[in-house]
């Protein structure tokens, strides 16, 4: 079968173009997604700009990132931080030595973005003892909604026991989509639509790497059978076959929708409805729906389900230090946090992350401030 | 009193062919399966693939220089007791004496160089094992010393956590024919009355090798010069196995699904 991607391939034995950026774009290859687990050995990657260039589990040994442009770069972190910055000859280096605006900006967007698994995890864990109330939890990339997820389910399933439901157990079901819905409309029918629309058209592949998977697949295509006709009926089907899935257990279920918009209060209400079981829904949604979440919070309260997000992440120990590897990479090991800094940081721990980072970026801000016009020729920056 | 003879599952293999020149795996149980327990078999075989572009003018031949084979098990769980296929005690170098010979007229001597190396250092532990032959005449003088070498040995197939089996092209760039199925994988406990095994093979575009290319000399030359040309055309080969696969699991990750075979059967009734 001669697919897009072999003439691709046959193309590229014709051209003499070698620039690795313009053999990206020109075969529309997605420098997020299709560069993963690969053989780049020895790559000069070039000027390749993109908002995310995900290296996970790639082979870059010899690989040339210095001039690449992208605001996340994932999976390379050991790799990035090898790049000749230090005592490399001028010549050798070209643009890899200027500090430049752009690249303060990456980083500011870098720390700016910054969340900490552990809290959230935390935080969702413990809204257990609370209630049953539904809870929300918002992530970044892709990177942190698999950890987020992996985590979770790690937690609520009981590893040590057979495949069959223990009854002192709850009953755990997790639905997982890579899918992004740019559109979100704070209406009830709109949250249905995309809630279903997603649920019965992802194809995207839930294994990744949570056991047992195969009982949880099939749970979750036993909920997703016969959600036909309106949306009307689909509620209903819906909220009968998740309940359905939850028998068997004496105590709670719990359902985790990993990367699925949240629901209408509607479509909640008929699941509440359909059992008498508590069953607690999780929501792990992208960061993008936080400004919805935040700018209309009555709206919100009154249609969507969950109503409330965990809350404000609180700075731990840690948190300083992951800060600064992230300053490091995202800067290609420019920018690194000095002895003094770190200790004036220390200050914020127990309190809001968000001051945190806002501290870290009004320090980027001010060096970028002193930055002559445009760019720089400087080795490294001691925050 | 006889013990009760254990009833017997009948289990039945199927299969989903995602890249089929490259890989075929099959499960089996070969002394078949009761109500306790059963053997479970893989034959795991590994073949090139070659794809030619519209006009047969250019053509490629790949093949995998890894794979990674994984369980996924309902209603039965490994005997974590039992031996597995491809286990694997972590001290593996061993030492061996070789004795060498060496003659003391050179000019009357054919010597013979042969070194062997791994195709791919990134995978296995560098090897290399040379040897050389004296071919000298009758009345050379010849001494006998001997010298000690530390031989790694590397493993084509290896039992790993999680009920995984990883499969690696040892003394070639990638792997061809027979890997698995003389020896039972693992012993499996049954657990409920429905069994289903299901095993993946699957590989990283980075477990592509390209063996040959066919194209014009001048084409070949500059494709060869080019690490970045080499890179994008595994992802696009990559990209191609991926839009072919008809396994239920096209959309996987970044991961390609050779093939996918299952075994599922039902604990019998007595009547």
């Amino acid at each position: 079968m001669m697919t897009e991607a072999l003439k691709a391939l046959f193309a590229l034995f014709e051209t003499e173009e070698d620039d690795f950026a313009l053999l990206v774009q020109r075969f529309g290859i997605d420098p997020a997604t299709d560069l993963q687990n690969c053989d780049l050995t020895n790559v000069d990657f070039g000027s390749l700009a993109a908002d995310t260039l995900n290296l996970t589990g790639s082979d870059i040994e010899g690989a040339n990132l210095s001039k690449v442009r992208c605001k996340h770069i994932l999976g390379a972190a050991g790799e990035v931080l090898k790049i000749p910055h230090h005592g490399t000859a001028f010549d050798q280096v070209g643009d890899a030595r200027f500090l430049s605006r752009p690249l303060i900006d990456a980083v500011v967007l870098a720390v700016s973005r910054y969340q900490n698994p552990d809290w959230t995890i935390k935080a969702i864990v413990n809204s257990f003892n609370d209630s049953a109330a539904p809870i929300l939890a918002f992530y970044d990339s892709s990177a942190e909604q698999d950890v987020l997820t992996k985590r979770l389910c790690s937690i609520l399933n009981d590893l040590s026991g057979p495949l069959y439901v223990n009854p002192d157990r709850a009953k755990f079901v997790w639905f997982y989509s890579k899918a992004e819905k740019s559109r979100f409309e704070l209406k009830a029918s709109s949250l249905e639509q995309n809630f279903f629309d997603l649920l019965r058209s992802d194809r995207t592949s839930d294994d990744i790497g949570v056991y047992p998977y195969l009982s949880n697949r099939e749970a979750v295509n036993q909920i997703k059978e016969g959600l036909e006709g309106s949306y009307d009926k689909m509620r209903g089907a819906f909220a009968r076959k998740l309940v359905r899935e939850m028998r068997g257990s004496e105590r709670r279920g719990v359902v985790l929708f990993s990367g699925y918009p949240p629901v209408s209060r509607r479509l909640y209400q008929d699941i509440r409805s359909a059992t008498n079981q508590p069953i607690k829904l999780i929501f792990l949604c992208s960061s993008k729906l936080e400004d919805e979440y935040k700018s209309q919070p009555v709206e919100w309260k009154r249609l969507v389900i969950p109503t409330y997000a965990v809350g404000q992440p609180q700075a731990s120990n840690h948190d300083v230090e992951r800060l600064g590897k992230r300053v490091e990479m995202a800067s290609r090991g420019k920018i690194s946090f000095g002895g003094e800094f770190q200790a004036h940081l220390q200050r914020w721990r127990g309190k809001p992350l968000v001051a945190l980072k806002q501290e870290i970026i009004d320090r980027l801000r001010h060096v970028a401030s002193a930055l002559p016009m445009y760019e720089m020729n400087i080795d490294d920056v001691v925050l | 009193m006889a013990s009760k003879k254990p009833k017997p599952i009948d289990l039945e293999q199927s299969a989903q062919p995602g890249c089929g020149d490259l890989v075929e795996v099959a499960l089996f149980a070969p002394q078949g399966a009761n109500e306790q327990d059963f053997l479970l078999g893989a034959d795991v075989r590994f073949g090139t693939m070659l794809v030619s572009s519209a006009d047969w003018s250019k053509s490629v031949e790949i093949g995998l220089s890894r794979a990674i084979l994984s369980l996924d098990l309902s209603g039965c769980e490994i005997d974590v007791s039992a031996h597995r296929y491809g286990d694997k005690k972590p001290a593996s170098a061993k030492t061996r004496l070789q004795h060498t010979q060496h003659t003391s007229t050179t000019s009357r001597v054919g010597a013979k160089l042969s070194i062997g190396a791994t195709a791919k250092a990134t995978h296995v532990a560098a090897r290399a094992a040379a040897s050389v032959r004296a071919g000298a005449a009758k009345d050379a003088k010849v001494s006998s010393t001997e010298t000690q070498t530390t031989e790694m040995r590397d493993e084509p197939v290896v039992a790993l956590s999680n009920s995984r089996w990883r499969f690696s092209a040892v003394a070639e760039a990638y792997m061809q024919s027979r890997y698995s199925g003389d020896e039972t994988l693992c012993k499996m406990r049954v657990t409920a009355p429905k069994i289903r095994v299901e095993a993946r093979l699957t590989f990283q575009p980075k477990d592509i090798a390209i063996i040959e290319l066919e194209a014009a000399p001048a084409l070949l030359d500059r494709f060869k010069k080019s690490p970045n040309q080499a890179a994008i055309a595994k992802v696009l080969i990559s990209k191609h196995l991926k839009e072919i696969n008809q396994t239920a699991y096209r959309a996987w990750s970044s991961s390609i699904v050779g093939w996918v075979s299952t075994l599922e059967g039902d604990l019998k009734d007595d009547d």
